[in-house]
């Protein structure tokens, strides 16, 4: 069971070092643009994530439309929202993730971050964008050979930051996520909760500007899913934009926050019937 | 450091906690890198010796130039009623006497004869007419110039000519500039080999590491701090291989000084114990050169992917 440490506590331990202007701007309402031309003025402001006429097609460039995973969406998330995606399985949530993360690039469209337009062959872009965010992969992408406290305090090492600096913070951010007995052992040994959980803490360890959670809470008991989704709307509360995958409907209905859906290749919010990405 | 919560890790396992195994972010060696282990530290050896021979050869063929440039010898040929062995003492007589001359001496006869006999034998000797020969040793600050010791014969009245080994100094600068040329050739080739050697284990470790490249790229790592990481790895590996072949290297060159009594062997590669001051520098040029190969091909190969 995880420790208790208030969770006030433990986002106010989160490294303050890496928090961006982003954060500290006052949380705006959800909102999802269906029209394009919508968006026009807010990509450098409020839009954390734009997507316009994105398709994405796997194989040849020849397909037809009919064979996009993504078919012409165009959406926004506002900074400091929160937003759950879901959908059947291969409906595409998670290749929707990885355009967002620019592990995939789109086939058709433009998607801008943070405001910026992303430029596919921009390593350096790639890499200052990734920084400010947070990503809970499904296959959690631990790295074998470092022990937990390691891993969770992996993306503090790119950022540059030191050992001495982050030691206390990382401690205890995975007591928050009852890692704290664990913190020397290496993830080969973890269960498949435990591995998720310090996925989790290592995604948000950075306190990043948009965090991208593909089923965090799919290994984990619903105490602890609870528990982690506490964690994922106080990082929202502090001004973090969230998007997260999930197949699950408890949680969703429990957190009362708004829904995007992957249906056939095109976007939905759950409370309409229109569809979201035609505008 | 603040003062732990109850909740906090408990100071055992706070104190297990360390940076070092940060500090390369990739994974500890597998087997192909005790091979390159192997294969660097060879690589280094043959170096290392290479770098020895070439100093060793290079001393040898000044000291056998600088012995050759501090002797010149006159042949002379008697006048008048006068023999060839007085001639030869009148003409080292003269030579004495010029500046820049340390020492004159006519070669007696009989030396000269031993001196052909090993080449020409007994018979032959008897018969041959012995050339009349004054050794001349310079001075090696201020030697004389050839020119001023043949007007200082001619004004002697003596008829002489003078032999100044020119042309096996020539052959003997030319032997030790392509020793030279090969030793720096071979240092070379065997740099480049460890830079390829390096470059492929790099391809190879990034291949075998894409799982970590990965993570560590979305975790907003630049091309540059991957780079780093394994420029790290490959130059720490290299620099210790390097200094084991270095070290290596240096016990033979040891082993020959104090084993190996031949004078010929001397003479042909003459090591002094300063030479081994030259394996110093070899492990860290090795690893210079592992840690800009794998730079190199780091930051290529992630800008293809």
């Amino acid at each position: 069971m995880p420790d208790e440490v208030p969770e006030t506590r433990v986002l106010n331990l989160i490294p303050a070092k890496v928090l961006t202007t982003d954060q500290a701007r006052p949380k705006p309402q959800p909102q999802m643009k269906n029209n394009p031309d919508d968006n026009q003025g807010d990509a450098g402001g409020g839009s954390i994530v734009e997507f316009r006429n994105v398709s994405l097609g796997y194989g040849d460039g020849d397909r037809g439309p009919d064979e996009f995973i993504l078919k012409s969406l165009n959406f926004q998330l506002p900074a400091g929202s929160f937003h759950f995606l879901t959908g059947p399985s291969g409906a595409g949530k998670t290749s929707l993730l990885k355009l967002i993360y620019l592990a995939q690039q789109p086939t058709l469209g433009s998607i801008s971050l943070f405001g910026e337009a992303i430029h596919p062959n921009d390593r350096a872009q790639s890499a200052a964008l990734r920084r400010r965010l947070g990503i809970v992969f499904q296959e959690f992408r631990l790295l074998e050979h470092l022990n937990v406290f390691d891993n969770a305090a992996l993306p503090l090492v790119v950022h540059g930051q030191r050992f001495k600096d982050y030691r206390e913070d990382v401690t205890e951010l995975l007591s928050w996520v009852g890692l704290k007995h664990r913190l020397t052992a290496m993830p080969h040994i973890l269960s498949g909760g435990e591995k998720q959980r310090l996925a989790i803490a290592r995604a948000v360890v950075t306190r990043p500007t948009l965090i991208l959670a593909d089923e965090p809470t799919g290994n984990i008991d619903y105490a602890m899913g609870l528990r982690i989704m506490r964690l994922f709307l106080e990082m929202n509360r502090l001004g973090a934009t969230v998007l997260i995958a999930t197949h699950d409907e408890s949680l969703v209905r429990a957190s009362g926050m708004p829904v995007l859906e992957l249906k056939d290749g095109e976007l939905y919010r759950r409370d309409l019937t229109a569809r979201g990405g035609q505008g | 450091m603040r003062q732990p919560s109850g909740s906090r890790a408990n100071a055992t396992e706070l104190s297990r906690l360390s940076s070092s195994g940060m500090r390369n972010l990739l994974p500890s060696q597998d087997e192909r890198e005790v091979a390159l282990h192997y294969v660097i530290g060879v690589l280094c050896l043959l170096a290392c010796l290479a770098a020895l021979f070439a100093v060793a050869s290079d001393r040898a063929a000044s000291g056998w130039a600088r012995d050759i440039r501090s002797e010149v010898t006159f042949q002379v040929r008697p006048t008048g009623l006068e023999t060839g062995s007085v001639a030869a003492a009148k003409a080292a007589e003269v030579l004495a006497g010029i500046k820049g001359v340390a020492e004159a001496r006519a070669l007696e006869p009989e030396r000269a004869k031993a001196l052909i006999k090993p080449w020409l034998g007994d018979v032959i000797l008897d018969d041959l007419p012995i050339p009349n020969l004054v050794e001349v040793k310079l001075d090696p600050k201020v030697p004389a110039r050839p020119k001023a010791m043949m007007e200082a014969l001619t004004n002697a009245d003596i008829d002489a000519s003078l032999d100044d080994h020119s042309v096996w100094l020539k052959d003997i600068e030319k032997s030790a500039l392509i020793i030279r040329l090969l030793a720096y050739g071979i240092f070379f080739i065997i740099g480049s080999a460890t830079a390829a050697v390096v470059g492929f284990a790099t391809r190879a470790g990034l291949a075998a590491r894409a799982n970590v490249v990965d993570v560590l790229s979305l975790c907003g790592a630049t091309d540059i701090f991957i780079a780093e990481r394994f420029q790290y790895r490959f130059a720490r590996m290299a620099f210790e291989s390097g200094l084991l072949g270095a070290a290596v290297s240096g016990v033979a060159i040891t082993v020959i000084k104090i084993a190996v009594s031949s004078q010929t062997f001397v003479m042909v590669l003459p090591f002094s114990w300063s030479d081994l001051l030259i394996l110093i520098p070899c492990p860290v040029l090795v690893a210079f050169i592992a840690a800009a190969t794998a730079r190199l091909v780091t930051l290529r190969l992630l800008g293809h992917r």
